[in-house]
């Protein structure tokens, strides 16, 4: 029967184990010497200052003729969606034939500041489009938004409906009055001129902090004591490196932006009020005419499930249809079950609809 | 010229009863608070003689002012010599501690420097709350928060003079208090902290919002309201702390609850990622439900619009500083910056009129624009590409890196 020293003692080997465990782990990442992400073939192909549209070398003889136009949020950067090649979301899409574009919005800095919504959707958004159409000779493409750049798909998709031939949404927040959200919570409660004449542009870091503090020991301690278990399994330990290098690889968000996309969205809900306005021009919802997928996650806590679910109830199309996965913001684009599943459902959805 | 200083001089005489009476409330109230709150009858610091010297020290230099400005008036004497050097943009160091020697001076030290100028009464006020003498913060260990506000109201005082570093040294200050209070406070202190910072606050303000005379009135009312609003930082801070120390007990108490079931079932967890794995399952939910109502939101957006407008203070400040300087402010910046952006956006409207004027190119026309160059060869893949999409598919075939087109 055990007593209490043995309790005690075995608790001291425990953490004598757990020591040199990180000791060895230590060693270990300093032999990790180049941490790579985004790493997919690609090629510029337009640019108007930091930012860029890139195209991906199809990876199949044959591809789809509808080009798809990858919309990433302008919070952290698109090589979520191409972390490594046995995690790669746009990798699986070009395996099934389809013939990617992705925005890079590049790094904002103080000669952001003054960028707005207009200067992002009808500016580059529009001009990536355009480009796309006049290198392949199509009136429309395929798009397809995530998160932020969901909302900013889908209000690109009002505005021009006819650039647009598919719109695809993933993990996209669309009603931001909910309470299942903590950032749709706090927002509420901050004064965003304030912050944005504070700030000028908000640091990234300001982001993630808000981020970690969803999951508050989870994101900021947990994973980290997980960490040691792995630390001596230099593959996971570099799988673990990428996803922090991701995480942390957080670019400002520009003022103006963050002015109107807090005020307008998380504390106004205007988009799906049908006030929004965008160039003095109201956004419809209705104006959404084109078949619409609607992607989200069901354990997401950034952009919870009521959020995205109500894009399909404000659209004006016929065509719609909502895929959901049991998996986090994250999850839907890293976790093995979706590695699976989501391209070819993305794929084979698009591919009906070429 | 004689009225008018005549004038000032009954202003300020009838102030400084104002203040002296104002003090004099607030030495008999501080006495009995501290008496109260502390349960003893020790006496408090006798933050009352630095603020009873500052006010005589700005008699003092109000009326050497006044002299030196009627001897320049009417005998034509010479600018004093610290007013020129203000004005000499070239020497940024000198006119720098030239401007915090200005401040003190309009504060109340005396010519020749010294301690005993308003900021120290200010800082002894802070003293008698915070101090190491306080036994409500010294029974809890806390000198690092009174070290932190010593230093930022020494910096505020400008006897660190170290230059264009100082303002972020004040916010790191803050950081570093922030951080000391998360680190020791315990829930009864928080209670008293913001209790007796509010009273703090609620004195002080009177003072800071007292009207400065002087040069540099404008800059002495913009350092006292960033002083006022570091408290009101501060404050929101320990309101912050107060609710999430009640979440933090909650999450702290299940925790062990558990652990002692555990325990009592002979089930205890030995190994330490367990330990840790066990505190983040019990613990987490209640913090994310604390997390997720109103009142830490509310806390939370009181705690940022505070340092906010906090920041905007300081940038404020720092600028008045630079000033006279040829540095580039913020806002000189900001207007140029946007500026270029405005110009950006009225040359793409340009371009986006050009193009609307110009009829829409058949696909091939789209080469003028394509990465090709617009041989005849990358002509003929764009035809292939729009046929082929007519159809269904596209045919891939091998092409060379094409160039970037810029907008």
């Amino acid at each position: 029967m055990n007593t209490c020293a043995n309790y005690f003692l075995e608790a001291m080997e425990d953490a004598n184990q757990f020591a040199a465990k990180l000791q060895k782990g230590i060693d270990n990442i300093c032999k990790i010497e180049d941490i790579k992400i985004g790493q997919t073939e690609k090629e510029l192909v337009f640019q108007d200052g930091k930012r860029k549209l890139y195209h991906y070398q199809p990876r199949t003889e044959e591809v789809c003729p509808i080009p798809i136009l990858i919309v990433y949020a302008l919070v952290n950067r698109y090589t979520m969606l191409d972390l490594q090649p046995d995690r790669s979301i746009i990798r699986n899409l070009l395996d099934r034939g389809m013939d990617l574009y992705v925005i890079d919005w590049g790094y904002a800095d103080r000669m952001d500041r003054f960028m707005t919504m207009e200067d992002y959707i009808d500016g580059f958004l529009n001009d990536s489009v355009d480009v796309i159409c006049e290198r392949q000779g199509l009136d429309a493409i395929n798009l397809l938004g995530v998160c932020q750049g969901g909302t900013f798909s889908s209000i690109y998709s009002a505005l021009y409906p006819e650039k647009v031939k598919n719109l695809v949404a993933m993990v996209t927040p669309i009603d931001f009055a909910t309470k299942e959200g903590l950032l749709n919570v706090w927002a509420t409660q901050i004064d965003v001129d304030l912050m944005v004449d504070a700030y000028g542009n908000i640091p990234g870091d300001v982001m993630n902090c808000a981020y970690q503090m969803i999951q508050p020991i989870t994101l900021s301690l947990q994973k980290y004591i997980n960490m040691v278990e792995i630390m001596d399994d230099s593959n996971k330990m570099a799988d673990f490196m990428r996803m922090e290098t991701w995480i942390f690889d957080s670019p400002a968000q520009s003022g103006e932006t963050v002015r109107k996309f807090l005020k307008d969205l998380y504390q106004d809900n205007k988009l799906i009020k049908g006030d929004f306005e965008l160039g003095g021009r109201r956004v419809d919802l209705k104006n959404i005419t084109m078949p619409v997928l609607n992607i989200y996650a069901q354990f997401d806590t950034l952009v919870p499930p009521s959020s995205c679910k109500a894009l399909l109830t404000h659209v004006g199309a016929d065509d719609v249809e909502e895929v959901t996965y049991p998996v986090g913001h994250i999850g839907m684009f890293v976790s093995g079950k979706t590695q699976k599943t989501l391209a070819p459902k993305i794929a084979a959805w698009l591919g009906d609809r070429a | 010229m004689q009225e008018y200083f005549k004038q000032q001089a009954d202003l300020m005489k009838m102030w400084q009863g104002n203040q002296e009476e104002l003090t004099r409330q607030y030495a008999g109230w501080a006495e009995k608070w501290t008496a109260e709150a502390f349960g003893n009858k020790q006496k408090g610091p006798d933050f009352s003689e630095g603020w009873m010297k500052t006010q005589q020290a700005i008699m003092e230099h109000f009326r050497e002012l006044g002299d030196r400005m009627n001897g320049l008036v009417h005998n034509g004497g010479n600018f004093p010599n610290e007013y020129l050097k203000f004005m000499n943009f070239r020497l940024f160091e000198e006119n720098y501690k030239n401007f915090l020697a200005n401040m003190k001076t309009a504060w109340g030290a005396p010519p020749n420097g010294g301690d005993t100028g308003a900021w120290q009464g200010v800082n002894n006020l802070y003293e008698s709350f915070m101090g190491h003498g306080n036994p409500l913060l010294s029974a809890f260990g806390f000198p690092k928060v009174t070290d932190v506000i010593s230093q930022t109201i020494g910096m505020l005082q400008g006897s660190w003079g170290q230059g264009g570093e100082t303002f972020f040294a004040v916010l790191k200050n803050y950081q570093d208090l922030v951080g000391s209070l998360s680190e020791q406070t315990t829930s009864l202190l928080i209670d008293r902290l913001v209790e007796n910072l509010g009273a703090c606050k609620e004195q002080l303000e009177k003072y800071l919002a007292a009207p400065p005379l002087g040069l540099n009135r404008e800059m002495i009312q913009d350092v006292a309201k960033g002083l006022d609003l570091s408290l009101d930082y501060v404050l929101a801070y320990g309101k912050l702390a107060k609710v999430a120390d009640a979440a933090s007990r909650k999450a702290s108490t299940i925790f062990q609850t558990r652990l002692s079931e555990m325990a009592a079932n002979k089930e205890p967890v030995a190994k330490f990622t367990e330990l840790f794995a066990l505190w983040t399952k019990e613990s987490e939910p209640v913090f994310i439900e604390f997390l997720r109502s109103d009142e830490f939101a509310k806390s939370q957006g009181d705690f940022m619009d505070a340092g906010h407008r906090l920041n905007i203070q300081w940038t404020r400040l720092a600028e008045k500083v630079l000033e006279p300087t040829p540095i580039a402010l913020k806002r000189d910046l900001d207007l140029a910056i946007a500026e270029i952006h405005r110009l950006k956006r009225d040359m793409r409207s340009l371009r986006q009129e050009v193009k609307e004027k110009r009829p829409r190119m058949p696909a091939a026309t789209g080469l003028q624009m394509s990465p090709d160059g617009g041989d005849g060869k990358a002509q003929a893949e764009v035809k292939a590409t729009a046929a082929i999409a007519k159809k269904g598919v596209r045919k891939v075939e091998p092409k060379p890196r094409s160039k970037v087109l810029t907008s």
